[in-house]
């Protein structure tokens, strides 16, 4: 209890500079979310949540790997994310890549979940440039709107 | 105060604030403690039920805690939108122990095939409210007994700590230098101690050394005082004889051999004194003390006529003490001396004996004198500049010598010199 106090404290001080997301509690989030997550993903620690309007936003750790959830407050999972390795990354996603990026590296992949389909968040750096896609698993580039 | 308990004092008072304080944090971080494995329980019953439930649907409809312990109800969205966790105590009437007892009860909404549901999750603490009971009890225990023993053992180990240097200062009080008294010096492994040691040791030779000296000097210069003393007196004797001389000649030779004669008696005085304190006199006879005082009258009754004071002797017992013959005659002599030489005229000097003690008071009026100082040789009221100064010095000398005890008393100008034996 005085641990997480103290926690809190800190987390609140460092996340002074936030947008319109506020950092809440989780015991603040109502019951049906907090639930809706929790079955969803079982064992579960580090829970951060975010308010923004009407949607949570929560980043959490599960075995070792960061999480990031959107929920409604109906308790449902919109979207969620999961770092991955870029070796994890299917052979067809990384040959469009050098394709349409030729000599570029990739940074950062996040496996991107929407409504139970799949896409993959790169992060490209090509000469001190930083690009960022979400490419479907054929390795076409989506329309759909980077989420950071 | 003593140092001692002045520390300890200090440290109890310091050592109450801090456990107090201690002790208030320790059971409330035990009793936060207590109520976060409780709610960690419920949560984690909470979302047991909430996975079982959707393997068997049955449980949505469970109105009764009985012995499961929760109850699920079925609530539209609109009731429970911001319905968020809560945990709180309350109490359950309990079938095993058909009593009421408190329960901690979680209260919390999940959704299931886009219906909404209420769970509530109880679970006993009985236990737990015993067992904060316990910890208080434990902790006053825990407290009482720490300090207590914290107490003793700085009691006990303080006092061992201080133990030499309070042994030292036992001694110091009684110390005197006249008696060549020695310093017992307790061993000690504190450096500030064994310094305190060494400084008074130091000291203390310095000062014998010197004291010695100095007792040395007068002795050797009242030795050797004595012959010239002795030819100048005898050759203004044997002047004043020899020649028809003027009146005003004659006085100032007999001022001057009575000058001579006070020196000689002076330099008895000291002799006498450095021969008692190098324990001179070590022959001891059974002194009748009311034999000695009576023939003391006889001596001094010319003197008591001229000076128009008159001795009063009672006699409350026969004291017979063991002490130099010579010794005891000085000490009587020179305290009834001074009663008369300082006796107001027409007034009694009255001499008391007792079975343990001699009282020799006379009438003066003198104020009270400085008992301080008394004793000291070339002690001098202001009335008389005839005096040596080393009567009483002398006394005091002799009666320390045996051990007994001489008091100087003074009441409505009643001046009492007594001796206990």
């Amino acid at each position: 209890m005085f641990k997480k106090t103290l926690l809190l404290i800190t987390i609140a001080l460092i996340s002074f500079a936030c947008e319109s997301d506020i950092d809440i509690d989780e015991n603040q989030v109502p019951s049906v979310v907090v639930n809706a997550l929790k079955v969803s993903f079982l064992n579960t620690t580090d829970r951060e949540w975010e308010k923004s309007d009407e949607f949570f936003i929560v980043e959490f750790e599960k075995e070792d790997v960061d999480y990031t959830a959107k929920l409604n407050s109906k308790g449902e999972i919109l979207k969620y994310k999961y770092e991955v390795n870029n070796e994890q990354l299917p052979e067809a996603v990384k040959k469009s890549i050098s394709l349409t990026h030729p000599d570029a590296e990739i940074d950062d992949v996040e496996l991107l979940f929407i409504d139970n389909k799949e896409y993959y968040q790169i992060e490209i750096e090509k000469s001190f440039k930083d690009l960022k896609k979400v490419i479907d698993l054929k390795g076409q580039v989506t329309n759909i709107s980077y989420w950071d | 105060m003593k140092l001692l308990n002045y520390t300890t004092t200090y440290f109890s008072i310091l050592l109450l604030v801090l456990i107090s304080v201690w002790a208030v944090l320790f059971y409330y971080a035990m009793f936060d403690e207590i109520y976060d494995s409780l709610d960690d329980g419920l949560e984690n019953q909470k979302m047991l039920v909430i996975q079982y439930a959707e393997k068997d649907s049955t449980i949505l409809r469970k109105q009764n805690f009985d012995e499961s312990g929760y109850t699920i109800k079925k609530v539209p969205f609109s009731e429970i939108k911001n319905v968020k966790d809560q945990y709180r105590d309350t109490i359950m009437y309990m079938q095993n122990e058909e009593d009421y007892e408190p329960v901690r009860l979680l209260e919390s909404v999940f959704k299931q095939n886009g219906d909404y549901y209420k769970i509530k999750v109880v679970t006993s603490m009985v236990e737990e409210d015993d067992q904060l009971q316990n910890l208080l009890l434990y902790l006053i225990i825990l407290y009482v007994a720490l300090l207590i023993s914290i107490l003793l053992l700085n009691n006990v180990f303080l006092r061992k700590v201080w133990r030499p240097f309070y042994k030292l200062v036992a001694q110091l009080k009684t110390f005197s230098i006249e008696n060549n008294d020695e310093i017992q010096f307790q061993k000690t492994n504190i450096e500030e101690f064994s310094l305190l040691n060494t400084s008074i040791e130091r000291l203390l030779e310095k000062s014998k050394e010197s004291y010695n000296s100095q007792k040395q000097f007068i002795e050797n210069a009242a030795h050797e005082l004595q012959t010239p003393l002795a030819i100048s007196i005898n050759k203004i004797e044997l002047f004043l004889e020899e020649n028809e001389l003027h009146e005003k000649q004659a006085v100032k030779l007999i001022s001057a051999l009575e000058n001579l004669e006070r020196l000689t008696r002076l330099n008895k005085s000291l002799l006498l004194l450095s021969k008692i304190d190098n324990k001179q006199f070590t022959a001891k006879d059974q002194v009748d003390v009311n034999k000695l005082l009576h023939q003391q009258i006889e001596d001094f009754s010319d003197f008591a006529t001229h000076k128009q004071v008159k001795f009063t002797i009672k006699e409350n017992a026969q004291l017979s003490i063991s002490m130099n013959r010579d010794l005891a005659s000085i000490l009587f002599a020179n305290l009834i001396k001074n009663a008369v030489l300082h006796g107001k005229v027409e007034t009694e000097v009255i001499i008391e004996v007792n079975d343990t003690l001699v009282a020799i008071s006379n009438v003066s009026e003198e104020k009270e004198l400085n008992s301080k100082q008394l004793f000291s040789r070339f002690y001098k009221s202001e009335t008389t500049n005839k005096s040596t100064g080393l009567g009483l010095a002398i006394s005091k000398a002799i009666v320390d010598k045996y051990q007994y005890n001489l008091q100087y008393n003074y009441s409505k100008k009643l001046h009492t010199f007594t001796i206990r034996f």
